[in-house]
């Protein structure tokens, strides 16, 4: 599944992929296949994305319940 | 041994340790790293690299060593068959993005691989070997020359993926 919401917190706060990624300390193309969905991060990258958006866990990584 | 030989050994190990000494070094004052999305990769892309020359060593082994045999020297397929595992492997790899690090730049990555090509195309005009198999055995014509062919699918692999990442960004 997409994560859309890492997707819009990452342009809101104006960064590119690679922007994001150099932060991270990743790859471009990591950060690209957490937001298309082909790759769950461990809880550390979780947290390491969530300090660069200045978010929570919660607002990026959580599905809610349909 | 005589005592220009044992020079040329004492030249050549010092080159080598100090060779081996400043990759260490320079390596621990970078910040390259495979990230974990390319430790997984790469773990994958080795499994099937080893599935891929199992594989091959099975259909070989069982079914066309008969009758290849005095076609095409038992050595060479051998040799073959482990670099077609390595292929399988780094190809995976560029294609996935865990092929370098993070951080790492490619054009560095493709004129290696550039020079690896030119040294053993020019080894292999250069040899005086008749042919690529002589009572067989390989002969270092041939091994030139399967280094040439996967260095070039390296090579074309690495171009391939660099297009499709301009074009996707």
């Amino acid at each position: 599944m997409k994560n859309l919401k890492m997707k819009s917190a990452r342009a809101a706060k104006d960064l590119s992929q690679q922007q994001l990624a150099d932060i991270c300390e990743v790859s471009r193309q990591t950060i690209n296949a957490i937001e298309k969905g082909d790759y769950n991060p461990t809880i550390g990258l979780c947290i390491t994305i969530c300090r660069a958006l200045d978010r929570t866990l919660d607002e990026l990584f959580w599905e809610d319940e349909k | 041994m005589d005592y220009i030989g044992m020079v040329v050994l004492g030249i050549f190990f010092a080159a080598a340790f100090i060779l081996l000494v400043t990759v260490r070094y320079k390596n621990s004052h970078k910040n390259e790293h495979y990230d974990e999305r390319q430790v997984l990769v790469r773990g994958k892309g080795f499994r099937l690299g080893y599935m891929v020359m199992c594989g091959m060593n099975l259909v070989y082994g069982c079914f066309l060593y008969g009758f290849t045999k005095n076609i095409v020297s038992p050595q060479f397929v051998a040799l073959s068959i482990v670099f077609l595992g390595i292929l399988v492997y780094a190809v995976y790899c560029i294609f996935n993005d865990a092929y370098l690090q993070v951080g790492q730049k490619s054009g560095k990555w493709i004129g290696l691989t550039l020079l690896v090509i030119a040294c053993n195309l020019i080894s292999f005009f250069m040899n005086k070997e008749q042919g690529l198999n002589v009572n067989g055995f390989a002969t270092g014509k041939s091994l030139n020359l399967m280094i040439v062919v996967v260095f070039s699918v390296v090579l074309i692999s690495f171009i391939i993926k660099k297009l499709i990442d301009r074009s996707e960004s």
